[in-house]
Parts: C-alpha cells; structure tokens; sequence
C-alpha cells in the first residue's frame, strides 16, 4: 500500500510509552542507583526477569481477549515440581516434555472449566491456582524437589545461568517467545480472532468466531507459556515446592496491564509488555539497591498497578469513538 | 407541592417549548413542543427513530436539552437525574424495565422509599406489602406483593413499573411501547388499567407503534418524524389513515427505486421455521437476484429471524434448505462457509470491532483467504488487496486502511461492515437495517450497491424498519409482527398504507390471496 | 421442608458429608471433635457472612486475607508496646476498617474493577504488614485477646458467640433493613438502582468497609488463636471466604444473599477439613479441596441457571430495538 497512515501520539503512546518510561528510568540510574549499568547486574536482571516476561506472553493474549489467568503462579509451582520430578526420573528431554504438557495441561483445565462449565473465567482460575498449588504441596510431601547436586553441572542444570555472546539464555528464551507471540498475535487468524473476540463478543459472534475455541487457544497458551518458563525458573533455583513464586499472577498481570493492554480486551501490545516487565525489575533493582526491603517492593508494585489502573479507566471512560455519548448516558 | 393551583380541564399540566436535543453528530429532537392536560392520555406516535424515545427521556431526567424549556404546572421544570422526576410526580416507565428481578414486588415498588423502624431499622414489610396491595387493586390487578419480580411474566412487569409510578402519587405516567411483548389478553388489561389512570385524574403519555391501542385509547395525539413536531390533534379529529400519512409523509420522490430484476432460482426457502417465542411458523422464499424485505413494528421478530438463516439462533422447528440442499447452520461459521453474509442492526454493540482496523473489520470474515500459501500466515499484502477491493468499490472515506473503524462517519462504518458482509462469497446476504443511522448520501450508495449485487445474481434478505427504503429497494416484502409472517406484498400491493396496517392492526394481507379473489 | 430444602441446598451434602465422617471413624462425633469443628466454622462464617454482602453486590473483595495479617500484627504490636487492650482491639478493627474504606474508594470514585483494585490492595496490605514485622512474629501472651477465641461465657465458646451474634445482626441487615435491601438491588440490577436513586457509590463503599471490618474481627481471632501475629497469617484466606459465600448459594452475580447459607458453608469446609484431618490426609488436600469445592459450587450454579432459562417464566425483558439517538 503506497498510503500513508498517520498514526496519532496518542496511539504511539499505548505502544510506545512504557519503552520511553524504561528508557528514562534506565538513563537515570548513574544517579539514583550506582552500579547498576554494570554488566553483571544487567545480565542479571535480564535473567532473573525471563519467567516473568514468558508468561506475560501469555497472559497478553488472556487479557487482550478479556479474560485473565489468575492461576499462573499454581500452574508455575506445579509445572516446576512435576519437570523436576521428571528430571530426576528420565533426564533433560523428559523434563522439556513434561514442562511444556504440564502446563499444557493446566490451561485445559482452566479452559475446559470456562467452556463447558461455564464458569466466570476469574473464579475459575481462582479456584484452580488453589487445586495447582494444592497438587504441587502433594507432590513435594517429603520436602521440595530439587535438582540432585551430581547434576548441578549438567547442560539443563546450567541453562537458567548460561551466557550466550553476553546474553543470558533466559532472557534470549524469553525474548524467542515475545517474537513468537508477536507473530502470532498480528499474523495468524486464531490472533487476529483473539483481538477481534476481545474487542467486542458479540460482534465477534456474527463473524462466525467461536468463544469456546477462543477460550481453549487463550488458556492453552497460558499454559505452555507457564512450562516453557518453568525450565528458565527451575534451571536458575534448582528447587521447588507448592509455595513457589507466590503471588506470581500480580507480577505478570501487572508487567501486562502497566504495559499498555487494556482491560477491556481488544489491544494487545506485545512490546508494552516486553518493557513493562523490565521497568518493574529494574525499579525494584533500584529499590533493593538504595536498601529497600522486599515487603516495600509488594507496596510499590500494588500501587504501581492501581495506578496504571486508573490511568486505564480514566483512558477508556473519556476516550474514544462515541465515548462522549456513552458518558451521557445515566447508566455507567 | 399542595400549593399548586387546581388545573382547568384544558390547561396544560406540562408544556414543553421549542425542545431541542442534540447528540454528537445527531439533533434527535428539533424545536419540538408537546404538552400534557390533567386527566388524558396523550399518545405520542412516529417511526422508529422519530424521536419518541429522546423526548421521554427529557421528560424522565435521563438527557438534558440543549435548549427549549419544560414547564410542569407553570413552574420550570428541569430534572437533573432520573430520581428528580420521580419526585415531581413525572413517572417513566421505560421499554427496559428499572426493576430488581431478586427483589419482591413490594420491595420493587418502595425501592429507595422504604418505610422503616426508627430503633430497629427494619422496613415495615406489613405496610409496604399493604400498600402495594392496595394499589393493586386500585389497578384492578391480582399479584402478590411478596412474590420475586424475576419470577413474573412482562405484562406484570409491567404492572409493578405502574405501581411504582402510583406509589410516588405520579400525576403524569410515560408509558414507552408498554405492549410490545405482551399477548393479545394482556394488552386488553393494561388498556383497562390506563383507563383506570384517566379515570383517576393521572394523565399518561402513551407511545405505541400499535394504531388500534392509539384510536382504543387516545384522548390527543402527537406525531413526532425525524425529530421534529408534526401534528397534534384530537383523536376524533383524524383517522388511522391520516396519522399514518403523517407518520411516514416524506417526499417519495427522494427514495431509491431500484430496477426491475428478473427473478432467478430460489436461493434461501424456509417451511414452517420456529425458534421458542420469537418465531413462529414462518414460511419465507428468497430467488436469486432479488431483494427480499422484512418489515413490521420493533420487537416483531425480524432481527431474530435473520440471525436464524445465519446460525445465530437455534431452529426448534420447522426446514431450511439453502440452493435445494438441506441447510442447518450450528453457528455462524457454518452458515460463511456456505457463502452468507450478515449485517447487524447494531452497529456498535454487535457490528464494530472498535478495537480493529478498518481492514482488519474487512477481513475477519475471511481470514482463511488472505494467508500465504506456503506460511499459512496473514499476508498483509493480501489484506490489503481485499481492502482495495472493497475500498473501490463501496468508496470508503477514510485516512487509510490502518485507521480504527470508531474514527469514521456512521456511514462508512456501515460500508465497511458491508464489506465484511459481502467478504464470504456474497451469494446470500441478510442485512438488518443496511441505512440505520446513515446520512443521505451514505444511503443512497449502499443502495445502488445492493442494487449492483442483485444484479450479478446475489440473493438479498433485507430487514428494515425504514418503510421508504423497506418499499423501494425490495422487491418482494414480508411483514412480522409477534414473531409471525402476516403480510406478504409484492407489485403492487407494496405501499406504506399496507406495511404499517399489516404491522400495526393485526389484520393480514398477502398478496397472493388478494389476486385470487 | 422441602421448601427449606430448595433455599439451604446445602443441607443434604452437609448431612450426608457428616454421615460419612460418623461412620468411617470414631472420633468425629466426639464432643471434643464437634466443638473444634464448630468454633472453626465460627471463626470462618464471620467473614463470610459480610462477604455475603459484597458478592450479593455482586462484587468480590480479595483483599480479606492481607486484612487478616495486617490487623493482627496491630493489635500484637499495640499490645507488646504496652497499650490497653481495648485500645489494641480497636487499632485491628480500624485498620481492616480502613482498608475496606480505601478498597471501596479505589473502586468507586477512581473507577477500577474491584476484583483488581482488591487484588492490587491485596499485595499491598500484606507487604505492609511484612514490612513492618520485618518478617518477625510479634509474640504476646494476652489473657484478654485469648478470651476472644477460647473464652465460654455461658459454657459456649467465645468465637461462636461471636458468629451467632454476627450472623443474626447481619440476617436482620441484609433480609429487613434498608441497607440490606439497597445492597441485593445492586446486584440485582445496578442500572435500576441508579435511575431509582439509590446512593449506588455510598452502599459500595460501606459494603467493603463491613468487609474490611470483618477482616479485622478475623485477625484478632487468628493471632488471639495463635498469640501472635506475623506478615504471613492468613494467606489464602480470600478463598476461604469467597468459597464459603459460593458454597451457601448466595449468587455470583449479585442480587440474593443468604445468611444460613454462608454459615452453613463455613461449618461444610470445616468439617471436611477435620474429616481429612481425622482420615490422617496430608494438608495439602485440604487446599485442593476447597478450590475444588468452589469450582463444583459453581459449576452447579451455572448449571442451575441453565435450566431456569431454558423453561422458567419470562425475566425481565430483552432490550427491544429503539435507537432514537
């Protein structure tokens, strides 16, 4: 197409804004956090933001489809436990395998829950991060699976730390699945759906997509995005329980929501995500470097959100096509 | 409000003057005047989109005019929410009933005015449920004020939202298409009740597509088209003839009259269809190449039958078969696959995908054929060609093909859905209101377009409640009401007078009877 | 009594659950036995009984079991730091009051989701109770705190006392009050509560202050129970609540609450706590167990209402086409 699209700021805000925000917190650093632009700590936060960023792939996807995945940190610690188990049992290949099916696996329940017991998708996956976490504490009775320390110099041991040309495996796993997801957000038809059922399910109804497939394609994803950030997470601890990563889904859904995906569904933005999830672990590097403890950090994340939150609100109640009418109205 | 002076008979309880409600892009009303008399009903009639809707709203606190004032006994009067008219006596019984379907009877009609124990706190349910009753029986009705509104029928819906009006001591109740859904019993009571009103010395606005109810019950009558005041009169002084006349009198010479097609084999043909209430026993053909038009009052059926054809409502009886086959759609991707095409009446809650392109609104219906043969991915390059397509030839105005479909005029969203509507093979289209809320110009091109695709041999099933367009672009057109077909006019017998008469009185008129006789 | 049946239908499974633990081991009829089970129940219906208000709202607030800690930890450290222990009582209550306040500020006037803006205050409280614990338990060896959990006036454990005045307070509230009948028209159609005027925003608020407030009524029970309070006490407790609601048939999406319901939810997941307890399972099935018990609860519900739509009599209308602007 040879015409020329103006983009508004507005527009180049939602995808581009967060980057800025990155870009100038990351600039500030000589000042406000000393040693941060070593390149140890960078590699470090690279890594240690991999299993974050992986599976707000995913939950981009939930959300842009309206829905959201509270059970991540359950599917996490199951995930984890059961590759570790399988590990043990049949060495790296199995363990790749049972990652990605456990995950798999949990996303079907969700989405299986959702369709064909029709329950809310948030109560549902509420519900099943306790049924998860609950298995994970079962199979870790006897104390928490780890890997065996005659392994600890393994090629899979050491994928959670490796460097490659300067770049820590888990961050260039992490960054695979952004472009993955990219693709299939913007070029395949069951993304194009996902938009187009987030934007609007009726209308999404009469152009003959189907929510119950929309459903399955969203919480599978979910799910595999959960294994695939199982290997970076347990490769790099070497050990889990029920209670690992508690409090998971808030990270996730917070690097999505902060990214510029709004709640209402419709718009994913992949590269607001990407940002988001290294704007929120570089600010909690710059917290834990001026001493602040990690309780602190909860604090500024829940605000942060409720923050990003309101700016959401306020965007989708006074913005857009038709909003002044829709503001007329008695009913909000 | 005991110092208001007492009313004459013919002194106007509420006046309304030179009202005027614009919304973005929309004057829904233009220096409109109306009034109301102590102890009258008052209908208020006109198309849909007339205006009927906005000026109750005004009147009900939900929108504010933009200029013109209401008086109600003299002093100006402006509600700023919905609770204030309430407590100027002004009650509004909207199409969508403000009823808590968990909540009892009583409790519904008390809401936010409960009477309670000062020490106890509790609501003093004897009295309410006294109250109610007792009201009840001021209606002439029998329902128990402890029952939950979820669990009664609309027609005593209904009632309650009138019970509601009669405990706040309403001196004017609106009352908006009250007998859209109800059944032929239950219009013959609420007829009574608002006689019963009258009697009482309440005065009712009453809005009703339905003629008959209008001259059964009308002292005046207002006609309201395209927002503006047409005539006011005593009932005696017209008759349903001259108020349909006023209803849809615009210059006919403006409306598209389409060419004369040959008609080709049968494309869709449905016997005996039902689905639940909504439809029932409807026995409809469309041929190749010709338009077939749907008609009737809101409310009668037609949306639903449309989705039907398109997999959108399940069939409980009845056959479909589509070019001579069986034809049972499980949802709408059924009903693409076999080359059909839809069209929403509402655009913005079931048409747009605000959050998408224009070309991506265009392709969503196809997106199986714009991917690369080898990567099974979306090919920009092929979205684009199917936008160029359809940008030429629906002639779109937009910035580009990356624009947000919220961002474009009402008319060129309506053409781009058109677009999605034609993408899956274009053979059978079912279009619900093609021209709702359309400017002129926007209009008339979707209509030589529909023009063009019959003439390449394109089947067209056309809902619309614009009787103009209903009448000059079918050929054929079937008429609903309470979800059956009662009327079937074509050539000659296609007139306004005997679409709103099929619609409106219940009597039934097909054409081919009256050939026969 | 069928009658009653079809407005408790929890009442079969309870006895029948009963039934099985009666039968299967020995212990669970003691009187001992029953009594944990009951003042356990107890302790879980207070909370439930005002998150029957909010999901009758048709709302949730998850922020109860960050409440939980966050007002144990005051009144431990009110005490430890010597203040009377009305005084200490009051600061937990103050502070589940306060969240609750700031949750339904959150929601009303900034306008974000309430399942989110209670998951965000959810992190928050708790990193604030961490934060000021710095991860330490506030021990304290208080008689009167103690009373609140272990006390019998009467011979009846204090926390039962509590939850039958609690209970019976709030059946009153939400079944003859104003107030009450304000909250299940909310949820029962909050569009109608507006035209009809009703102070839509004031009731949310005060809903999640009653939430807030029961969440501090719970953490003092908690750390009366254990002596202490800590950045990690109740953890998971949104669940419990939530699921205790659910499980008593007040409706997801707002509009009916049932008080005997919710208590008899919250004596239904004690017992099968106990009973998995009693039948030596490990502990983990007891967190398995209540998801699942939430996830059955309502799918039965989704189930149910199917069937209503497909043959009960008309609800209140579909929009009939009507765009005059």
């Amino acid at each position: 197409m040879t015409t020329r699209t103006q983009i508004p700021l507005g527009r180049l805000w939602d995808t581009w804004g967060v980057t800025a925000l990155l870009v100038l917190l990351v600039l500030c650093t000589p000042v406000i956090a000393p040693g941060f632009l070593e390149i140890e700590n960078l590699q470090s936060v690279l890594r240690e933001s991999a299993y974050v960023g992986i599976v707000a792939v995913g939950m981009t996807f939930a959300i842009a489809s309206g829905a959201f995945d509270l059970s991540v940190g359950g599917q996490l610690a199951l995930t984890s436990v059961v590759t570790l188990m399988a590990f043990n049992g049949g060495g790296t290949a199995a363990a790749v395998a049972a990652a990605i099916t456990t995950g798999l696996l949990c996303g079907l329940v969700n989405a299986g829950l959702i369709t064909q017991l029709r329950v809310p998708p948030f109560v549902a996956t509420l519900g099943s991060l306790f049924v998860f976490r609950g298995i994970a504490y079962l199979l870790t009775q006897d104390g928490p699976r780890t890997l065996p320390y005659e392994q600890v110099d393994s090629p899979f041991a050491k994928l959670g730390s490796l460097n490659f040309a300067g770049l820590p495996v888990p961050f260039l796993i992490m960054a695979g699945v952004f472009a993955a997801g990219w693709v299939l957000m913007h070029r395949t038809a069951i993304g194009r759906r996902t938009l187009a059922y987030g934007s609007s399910p009726s209308a999404a109804r009469f152009c003959g997509i189907s929510d119950t497939r929309i459903r399955l394609f969203v919480f599978a994803l979910v799910g595999v995005t959960v294994g695939i950030a199982a290997l970076t997470y347990i490769t790099r601890v070497w050990t889990a329980d029920g209670s690992a990563q508690d409090g998971f889904e808030l990270k996730v859904i917070a690097a999505v929501v902060l990214g510029g995906t709004a709640l209402k569904g419709g718009k994913g933005t992949l590269i607001g995500t990407f940002s988001a999830v290294f704007l929120v672990s570089v600010l909690n590097e710059v917290l834990v470097s001026r001493g602040v403890e990690s309780a602190y950090q909860r604090i500024v994340l829940g605000c942060v959100l409720i923050v990003a939150l309101t700016i959401d609100g306020l965007r989708t109640r006074f913005a857009g096509p038709g909003s002044f009418r829709r503001a007329l109205r008695p009913t909000s | 409000m005991g110092s208001d002076p007492p009313l004459r008979g013919d002194q106007a309880l509420l006046e309304v003057d030179d009202l005027t409600v614009e919304f973005p892009g929309i004057r829904a009303l233009d220096s409109v005047r109306f009034d109301i008399r102590p102890a009258e009903v008052h209908a208020l009639v006109g198309e849909n989109g007339a205006g009927k809707s906005t000026l109750l709203k005004v009147l009900g606190g939900v929108h504010r005019p933009s200029s013109g004032e209401v008086r109600l006994a003299g002093a100006r009067y402006r509600p700023r929410r919905p609770a204030d008219a309430l407590a100027a006596g002004i009650a509004v019984i909207y199409q969508e009933f403000n009823l808590y379907p968990d909540l009892t009877v009583a409790e519904n009609v008390f809401s936010g005015r409960e009477p309670h124990s000062a020490i106890s706190r509790g609501i003093r349910y004897a009295e309410i449920n006294r109250r109610t009753s007792d009201l009840f029986t001021v209606l002439g009705v029998d329902i128990d004020p402890t029952a939950a509104v979820g669990g009664l029928t609309v027609s005593e819906q209904q009632l309650v939202e009138i019970c509601k009006a009669l405990s706040v001591d309403g001196r004017i109740i609106v009352m908006d298409e009250p007998t859209a859904a109800l059944s032929a019993d239950e219009v013959t009571q609420l007829l009574g009740v608002v006689r019963r009103l009258r009697d009482e010395g309440r005065s009712v606005v009453y809005v009703s597509h339905r003629l008959d109810e209008v001259f059964a019950l009308a002292d005046r009558v207002t006609v309201l088209r395209d927002g503006r005041h047409i005539r006011t009169c005593d009932i005696a002084d017209t008759d349903p003839d001259g108020l349909v006349r006023d209803m849809v009198g615009r210059d006919v010479e403006s409306v598209f009259h389409r060419d004369q097609m040959s008609e080709g084999k049968v494309v869709l043909e449905l016997a005996g269809v039902s689905a639940g209430r909504r439809l029932r026993d409807i026995d409809l053909t469309v041929r190749a190449g010709e338009v077939v038009g749907i008609g009737g009052i809101a409310g009668a059926g037609q949306p639903e039958l449309s989705q039907l054809i398109f997999g959108a409502l399940a069939i409980d009886f009845g056959t479909m078969s589509l070019n001579g086959e069986p034809f049972k759609p499980r949802n709408p991707g059924d009903a693409m696959a076999r080359g059909i095409g839809f069209l929403h009446e509402d655009r913005k809650a079931a048409g747009n995908l605000p959050d998408l392109s224009i070309r991506q609104n265009l392709t969503i219906s196809v997106l199986d054929k714009v991917r690369g043969a080898f990567t099974r991915l979306l090919a920009p390059a092929k979205e684009s060609d199917v936008y160029a397509g359809y940008h030429r030839r629906l002639n779109v105005k937009a910035t580009g093909p990356d624009q947000l479909i919220g961002q474009l005029s009402g008319g060129n969203q309506q053409k781009v859905l058109l677009g999605r509507a034609l993408a899956p093979g274009g053979k059978l289209l079912l279009l619900n209101e093609p021209t709702r809320g359309v400017d002129i110009g926007a209009k008339a091109e979707i209509h030589r377009l529909i023009n063009l695709l019959t003439a390449d041999g394109a089947a067209v099933l056309m809902v619309s409640s614009d009787l103009p367009e209903l009448l000059g672009v079918s050929d054929r057109v079937y008429v609903m009401a309470g979800g059956e077909i009662v009327g079937h006019l074509t050539g000659d017998d296609r007139t306004e007078e005997n679409v709103v008469a099929c619609a409106t009185t219940g009597r039934r008129v097909f054409s081919e009877e009256l050939t026969k006789r | 009594m069928i009658n009653a049946l079809k407005k408790v239908p929890l009442l079969v499974p309870l006895v029948l659950v009963m039934a099985i633990l009666a039968l299967s081991t020995d212990t669970f009829l003691s009187v001992g036995n029953l009594e944990n089970v009951l003042v356990a129940a107890a302790i879980l219906a207070i909370p439930g009984v005002a998150m029957t208000f909010c999901l009758a709202m048709g709302e949730f607030d998850l922020s109860i079991g960050s409440t939980v800690s966050l007002a144990g930890v005051a009144c431990c450290s009110a005490l430890i730091a010597g203040l009377p222990l009305a005084f200490s009582l009051l600061a937990a209550l103050g502070v589940g009051a306060f969240i609750g306040l700031a949750n339904g500020l959150v929601i009303t006037k900034l306008g974000v989701t309430p399942f989110i803006a209670t998951l965000a205050t959810m992190v928050i409280v708790r990193g604030a109770s961490l934060a000021y614990t710095d991860g330490h338990d506030q021990i304290v060896s208080s008689p009167g705190l103690k009373y609140l959990v272990a006390g019998r006036p009467l011979g009846i454990p204090m926390p039962i006392v509590l939850a039958v005045a609690v209970a019976a307070l709030a059946w009153w509230t939400i079944n003859r009050t104003r107030f009450g009948r304000w909250v299940c028209a909310i949820g029962s159609n909050r569009d109608a509560a507006r035209m009809s005027g009703l102070p839509v925003d004031r009731i949310r608020i005060a809903v999640y202050v009653l939430v807030g407030l029961s969440g501090g009524l719970w953490g003092l029970l908690i750390s009366g129970q254990l002596q202490k309070g800590n950045g990690q006490l109740g953890l998971g407790f949104e669940l419990d609540a939530i699921t205790v609601v659910v499980l008593g048939g007040t409706a997801l999406l707002g509009g009916r609450a049932s008080i005997i319901g919710t208590v008899l939810g919250a004596v239904m997941i004690e017992t099968i706590r106990n009973g998995l307890n009693l039948l030596n399972t490990p502990p983990a099935y007891q967190r398995i167990s209540v998801g699942l018990l939430l996830i059955a609860a309502l799918a039965l519900l989704a189930l149910r209402r199917r069937e209503r739509r497909g043959a009960g009599p008309n609800r209140v209308p579909a929009r009939v086409q009507e765009s005059a602007a």
